[in-house]
């Protein structure tokens, strides 16, 4: 065998399988040859026009191109393909056909980085096709040639992020219920992030121009923010598709607690100023309540599996306690977080007025939503035991919905009787000063925790007894 | 190689699919796993295959655990499900080497190891075809050569026959007995209980995910033809079948009588003195049989005896 061979092999050897495969599965398939053909048919009449229509308009012509171009550019990369392989995945997933992969010697991050890498690619593909025609616009008094590729670049980013997320949904899509809910929420997100996105570099843009102090900073916390929502993300893809029994949740908690910090210092180190740290501490409550949630549709006991993890001494067992899978671990978990996040934001936010009693609030928004997954998982265990623990957030959900419209119907009487009481059941409203007293949703939240205390505290000296013997 | 499973259990909400289901196999033996439709013969395999974690019992490999520690499992358990899923735009030849890259199988060693599973499964003709229109049982092949890629010492085959053409069903049974021959332990579930009783060395019947028997088969045959007083009998007259076939309705022992081609069948309630008896009895009334003969108990004998057809 050659060199060239070897070195072929060896280089072949590296690629991961599930990228290899997604590949050609890809460039036989018609949605490819589709899009590229009418990309670059749409390309090509566009830059046509728009050279002919130069003629005519002489000055700065081509930034216009360039944004409308980019703008299409990033919507294929950010919505079309992301969608392609996120509803791809999700079948995969619905179906079963992808689980012979997960008896093979393949690890799940393994897996999900292959699916990610064949998105990824495919955007760059495009991406790499629609660079000359961007380019062109340069000769139409356009964006420098340097800025059309760092804004590629950027844009790049989000598409690959918006790929991630849209795997993270195909994964947790297991039943045609749960594909059809997460194809719908990642939808519902993209358009939202999208906008989100597009709005603010367009107000930035025309505000300070492509390049600017100001720009920079932005761009540079966009960067990180999509690094981290990729990140997490792929862990959390993972973790869902981690065999049944294993220790799921270690990964996603334990590389939440760390992203919180580097966030938290990121937040504090650009903005310097108390509104930043208050953004902060309400988007990680928001993520953290999140957690009670998927907290509840965590077993109440420990598979064999998850077991054998355990530490054996006293020290680390107490240690790694919030980090197990498990319904009081995860709430332990959350409890300390949200301790931590209140207390930094707040930190964080010293020079505004009302501050800590703002932060108070976050508090009992998260002690509600705490008090709505207990009570899914008491309804799940006291009257649907056929129901799987895993879909205890659906019942979670359900319920938050019913509090909220009971909420609604009450306001009637709110205005006949004056029952501000009933303000308690909208969790949203704990960020309402005047609605939502924190000692209620304290209250609710400590009855809970009263009616679990028996499975919390078997659990309890469940993981303590675990792994006694090795 | 042994692989022990002890009180398995698997509940879906509140239906019990396997019920405390124990039992062990030996490298070389085939364990024809037989039960009707919603037995949870496919529930036990997905167990055993480690896609399924189970809510009680054990199941060992050698002594080792798979149940908390997989990872044993994925090296020496290869697992063919009752349908290959659905494989878009993808060649049996990609599709092979595509469970070897996972099983990290590095070239040129990769290369040679398809080509060999290939060859042996009898693929070679087939590797540049797209997956998804091949015939089932061609994919019910390539299956099978998947599995057989890592080399697994224990092989789980959950329905191969199913769906297949008779020449399929045999070059699926010469395969069988050529893994049988290298030491590999095979779990085959099947339908097909005439397939079983020609290859399996030892089955086990299930019903309602409990276990009602497991052995030889002809340790089962045995002991069901020493607590049954029921035999199936068979006469081939020489003429006036219709007369005989009256006499025979009449008979009080006597039931479930059948006529196939010139052949009279029966069930008869009585030990062999009362069967020859009978037979006596016939020539001395002028019957004249040119064949008489007691239907040997097989596994689809054994099968309607001893399960009840139930589901869950």
């Amino acid at each position: 065998m050659s060199d060239v061979n070897v070195i072929l092999d060896k280089f072949d050897d590296f690629l991961n399988p599930i990228l290899v495969k997604e590949l050609r599965q890809t460039i036989r398939a018609k949605f490819f040859w589709i899009l590229l053909y009418l990309f670059i048919t749409f390309q090509t009449i566009f830059i046509c026009m728009a050279f002919f229509e130069a003629g005519v308009k002489t000055h700065s012509s081509g930034e216009e191109i360039f944004s409308f171009l980019l703008t299409t550019l990033l919507m294929i990369g950010f919505f079309s393909i992301p969608l392609y392989y996120g509803f791809r995945f999700a079948n995969e997933r619905m179906e079963k056909s992808d689980e012979l992969l997960y008896i093979t010697t393949a690890t799940p991050h393994q897996i999900i980085m292959g699916k990610f890498l064949a998105g990824v690619i495919f955007v760059l593909m495009i991406y790499s096709l629609y660079a000359p025609f961007m380019s062109l616009t340069f000769f139409l008094s356009g964006v420098e040639i340097f800025q059309s590729l760092f804004l590629l670049g950027f844009s790049f980013l989000f598409a690959a992020m918006s790929s991630m997320v849209l795997l993270a949904f195909a994964a947790a899509s297991n039943t045609q219920a749960t594909k059809n809910l997460f194809r719908t929420c990642s939808i519902g997100l993209q358009v939202i992030i999208f906008s989100f996105l597009y709005n603010y570099l367009n107000w930035y843009t025309n505000r300070y121009g492509i390049f600017s102090g100001e720009n920079l900073k932005m761009y540079f916390g966009f960067i990180l923010i999509s690094l981290f929502v990729t990140y997490f993300f792929y862990g959390t893809a993972a973790s869902t598709i981690s065999p049944e029994g294993s220790n799921r949740l270690f990964w996603i908690r334990t590389r939440f607690s760390v992203i919180s910090i580097i966030t938290y210092l990121i937040t504090i180190g650009f903005f310097h100023n108390s509104e930043g740290s208050i953004v902060w501490g309400i988007l990680f409550t928001i993520f953290n309540s999140v957690f009670l949630l998927i907290g509840v549709s965590e077993p109440f006991d420990y598979s064999t599996r998850v077991q054998r993890e355990v530490p054996k001494s006293k020290l680390k067992k107490y240690l790694m306690f919030p980090f197990f899978t498990g319904t009081l671990n995860a709430f332990v978990w959350c409890f300390i977080m949200q301790i931590f996040i209140t207390v930094l934001a707040s930190a964080g936010s010293t020079k505004l007025a009302h501050a800590d009693e703002f932060f108070l609030f976050i508090f009992s928004a998260f002690l509600s939503v705490g008090f709505y997954a207990l009570l899914a998982s008491f309804i799940r265990r006291r009257f649907f035991s056929n129901i799987a623990t895993s879909s205890t957030w659906m019942i979670g959900v359900i319920v938050i919905i019913l509090g909220i419209f009971f909420q609604t119907v009450s306001s009637v009487f709110l205005q006949v009787f004056g029952l501000a009481i009933f303000g308690f059941l909208n969790p949203f409203y704990a960020f309402n000063k005047g609605m939502a007293p924190i000692t209620s949703s304290l209250v609710m939240f400590s009855i809970m925790m009263f009616l679990h205390l028996k499975v919390f505290s078997a659990q309890y000296l469940s993981y303590m007894h675990a792994n006694k013997n090795g | 190689m042994i692989f022990n499973v002890k009180n398995l259990t698997k509940r879906f909400g509140s239906i019990t699919a396997v019920d405390n289901l124990s039992f062990h196999v030996k490298s070389g033996d085939i364990l024809g796993f037989v039960g009707p439709n919603g037995a949870g013969k496919t529930t036990t395999l997905r167990m055993l295959a480690t896609l399924e974690l189970p809510n009680e019992g054990e199941v060992e490999i050698d002594g080792a655990s798979i149940i908390s520690r997989p990872e044993i499992a994925r090296k020496c358990v290869g697992f063919v499900p009752d349908s290959l899923t659905v494989q878009k735009d993808i060649t049996v030849h990609e599709y092979l080497d595509f469970y070897a890259r996972l099983y990290a199988f590095k070239n040129p060693e990769r290369r040679k190891l398809v080509n060999e599973i290939e060859e042996f499964t009898n693929l070679v003709g087939i590797r540049e075809k797209f997956i998804d229109v091949l015939s089932k049982g061609m994919k019910q092949r390539v299956s099978i050569a998947r599995a057989l890629l890592n080399d697994p010492d224990i092989i789980l085959m959950d329905e191969p026959a199913a769906g297949l053409d008779p020449r399929a069903r045999i070059e699926l049974r010469e395969l069988l007995k050529i893994l049988a021959k290298k030491n590999k332990m095979i779990l085959i579930s099947s339908h097909i209980l005439t397939e079983l009783d020609e290859i399996c060395t030892s089955t086990m019947i299930i019903e309602r995910g409990k276990l009602l028997k497991f052995g030889e088969i002809h340790d089962i045959v045995d002991e069901l033809n020493v607590k049954t007083t029921k035999r199936t009998v068979v006469l081939v007259p020489l003429e006036n079948t219709e007369s005989l076939l009256n006499v025979l309705l009449v008979e009080p022992n006597i039931t479930n009588v059948n006529t196939v081609g010139r052949a009279i069948e029966f069930i008869y309630d009585g030990d062999e003195k009362n069967i020859s008896d009978l037979v006596a009895r016939l020539f001395a009334e002028g019957y004249k049989l040119i064949e008489f003969k007691i239907k040997k108990q097989n596994l689809e004998s054994v099968f309607m005896n001893i399960t009840k057809g139930e589901v869950q």
